[in-house]
């Protein structure tokens, strides 16, 4: 929503991501704060900081597919695993190193991804949705299952950290600016494609399917679309999470890590660019909270009944925190964060937005 | 032969399951237009409440106890989380079913850990002969709770005057309103008797697979028998659970466990895309 009085005089303006001087001035202090975190916060949080990052460009990619073109996937952690083994059998399997094995573990995620959005030309809605169910189901089986000797079965792959030159990425504080750019450099590719024409469309598909299609969109050729940008985020994501993990297995892409990004695109706010970031960074700072906490918690507790606190109360604290946006906020951090804006130009004046 | 037949018996066993956790999200779905992705979540919480009663109090007070309780987790779950969302997206009544099944299973990890209990043997343990085979008394008892429950659900539905509201109010909410009949107490009701099924699934399944958390994971693989018979037939859930559970049983003992635990989906895939209401669904009519 943009202040009253700001008015574009020129196209230049007008498709311009960065209007006005204070959102200039907020984007450099963003920018300058992000370039120096890496080497003056301590590692720990710059570690949590790293995972922030993968997250955001999941959920960028699910955002993309649900929050803009309305087809609910949960299986974006299958897609994301298929990048991520992409990457690891292309380096470890055949030799080549990270930066080559990018596009192609992201073109494979979103290969896969169009592929089960196939169904698309006949399901609408919700039961497209089972068919990412399906993906995630028989992808992650394929990861534990299929050719052991190639795929690595329950103990997955070991995957060598990624360097240039002599210069290693194998420390949390290196592979920050490794994985902050590329976070921030997906995160405008985002933006760019959904104040696109191809982001319209998603909108108007997403909005009503029928008078999309009327209006000449073509409903299929757009789902299918989504579907592979989505995925094709995912890949990114996956090739990332390689280089922060070091290893792939099974289990790091089961089905709870997909509903986990649904969640938190949820509390960031769906259809929105900014809501997939602040919904990473509340949701993974609550979990550290929680991390943290728990012991202290489960002091007050029997001892057999502490150990298992950590974990449960993780859940817990994620499904109260989407249960209270989804009745009270169904618009997201987002949209709160919008409202802080206007409140805090009219200030010391009320002004209600809607 | 024989060996074919004990396939057949341990895939209808299965198939019951499915189709009893289908038939609980068909109920569901039939009334309020939402698809419950925490019907397996239930089942886990029927098992492991039904466990603490049965263990405390015994099976004679803890299992109508347990019953009791599902019929008020049913409308908790109904009245607190999912009645403010009426009139909002089918997106958010899906996430918030996601929701309510990621803090079921934060609430079991809480109280229960990821260890499993063995469950009390409440019925008497013993063999039944069918033909040359054996079955345990766990998989027969299952079995004919499933066919109780899909006959007992067939009357309500088609005899009974809050049956035919339920009936009317899967046709058309607004209808059904102006003709009279409470349409939110339609939804409690029905999330009352989706939580009961899913309890009473849980005395039963509980003794063959003992109390552990991811007995949740059966929700999520129950799904293709949903879908394969259709979303808004309670006959549908009884089919597709069936085949469903004969099939995977026939795959993973023929192709081997890779295959036989995605098979259901494989076959959800070709199934939603040849006929995309399932076998007994009703297809639904898009207007502008």
């Amino acid at each position: 929503m943009r202040p009253c009085g700001v008015m574009d005089v020129n196209y230049r303006q007008s498709l311009a991501m960065l209007r006005t001087r204070s959102q200039w001035i907020g984007m450099g202090v963003l920018f300058t704060f992000l370039c120096v975190a890496g080497r003056v916060l301590p590692p720990e949080i710059v570690d949590v900081m790293n995972m922030m990052f993968v997250s955001i460009v999941a959920a960028h990619g699910l955002n993309i597919l649900t929050g803009y073109c309305g087809q609910i996937s949960v299986g974006q952690a299958a897609f994301k695993g298929v990048g991520a083994y992409t990457t690891a059998m292309l380096v470890v399997r055949l030799g080549w190193n990270h930066w080559a094995a990018l596009p192609v573990a992201a073109l494979a995620a979103g290969g896969a991804g169009v592929g089960f959005g196939l169904p698309a030309l006949r399901l609408r809605g919700f039961y497209l949705a089972m068919s990412t169910l399906a993906a995630q189901f028989i992808l992650t089986t394929c990861f534990l299952f299929a050719m052991p000797g190639i795929v690595g079965g329950i103990s997955g792959i070991t995957v060598p950290f990624a360097s240039i030159g002599g210069f290693s990425f194998r420390v949390s504080e290196n592979l920050y600016y490794l994985l902050m750019p590329t976070c921030v450099i997906m995160t405008i590719i985002a933006r760019n494609i959904v104040r696109s024409r191809l982001g319209r469309a998603f909108v108007a598909v997403r909005d009503n399917e029928v008078a999309a299609e009327i209006m000449g969109i073509n409903p299929f050729g757009y789902k299918l679309r989504a579907f592979f940008i989505g995925c094709l985020f995912a890949g990114v994501a996956g090739w990332m999470r390689v280089l922060y993990d070091g290893c792939v297995r099974p289990d790091i892409y089961p089905l709870m890590a997909s509903i986990w990004l649904l969640g938190t695109i949820i509390i960031g706010g769906l259809g929105t660019t900014i809501g997939p970031i602040l919904g990473v960074i509340l949701v993974r700072a609550l979990n550290e909270m929680v991390l943290m906490l728990s012991p202290f918690i489960g002091g007050f507790f029997p001892i057999q009944i502490a150990t298992q606190m950590g974990a449960g109360l993780g859940l817990v604290v994620m499904a109260v925190v989407v249960i209270a946006f989804l009745v009270f906020e169904p618009r997201g951090l987002a949209h709160l964060w919008e409202v802080l804006g206007a409140r805090l130009r009219h200030w010391p004046f009320k002004y209600e937005l809607a | 032969m024989h060996a074919i037949s004990q396939y057949v018996i341990s895939g209808v066993f299965q198939g019951a399951v499915y189709g009893l956790i289908a038939v609980g999200i068909v109920c569901i779905f039939k009334a309020t237009k939402v698809f419950n992705f925490a019907q397996g979540h239930l089942l886990m919480m029927g098992i492991l409440l039904s466990l603490i009663f049965m263990e405390r109090l015994g099976a004679r007070v803890g299992i109508p106890l347990a019953i009791a309780c599902a019929a008020g987790l049913g409308w908790v779950l109904e009245r607190g989380i999912m009645r403010p969302l009426i009139g909002q997206s089918i997106v958010s009544a899906l996430l918030m079913t996601l929701a309510v099944a990621y803090l079921l299973d934060g609430v079991a990890t809480i109280f229960w850990g990821t260890k499993i209990v063995p469950y009390p043997q409440w019925f008497p343990k013993q063999t039944f002969p069918v033909g040359t085979l054996e079955v345990n008394s766990g998989m027969v008892w299952t079995m004919l709770a499933a066919l109780g429950v899909f006959i007992g659900l067939g009357i309500f539905y088609r005899r009974t005057l809050i049956g035919k509201a339920m009936r009317a109010t899967a046709d058309s909410h607004q209808v059904s309103q102006s003709l009279g009949i409470k349409v939110t107490r339609i939804f409690s009701l029905s999330w009352i008797i989706a939580a009961v099924i899913a309890f009473s699934l849980a005395i039963f399944f509980g003794v063959h697979v003992g109390a552990f958390r991811y007995v949740s994971e059966w929700g999520f693989r129950a799904i293709p028998a949903v879908l394969i018979g259709g979303l808004d037939s309670i006959l549908g859930a009884a089919i597709g659970g069936l085949l469903v559970g004969i099939l995977e049983v026939i795959a993973t003992a023929y192709l081997g466990a890779y295959i036989g635990s995605m098979f259901p989906f494989i076959v959800l895939l070709i199934v939603i895309i040849v006929r995309p209401h399932g076998f007994f669904g009703q297809p639904e009519i898009v207007r502008v």
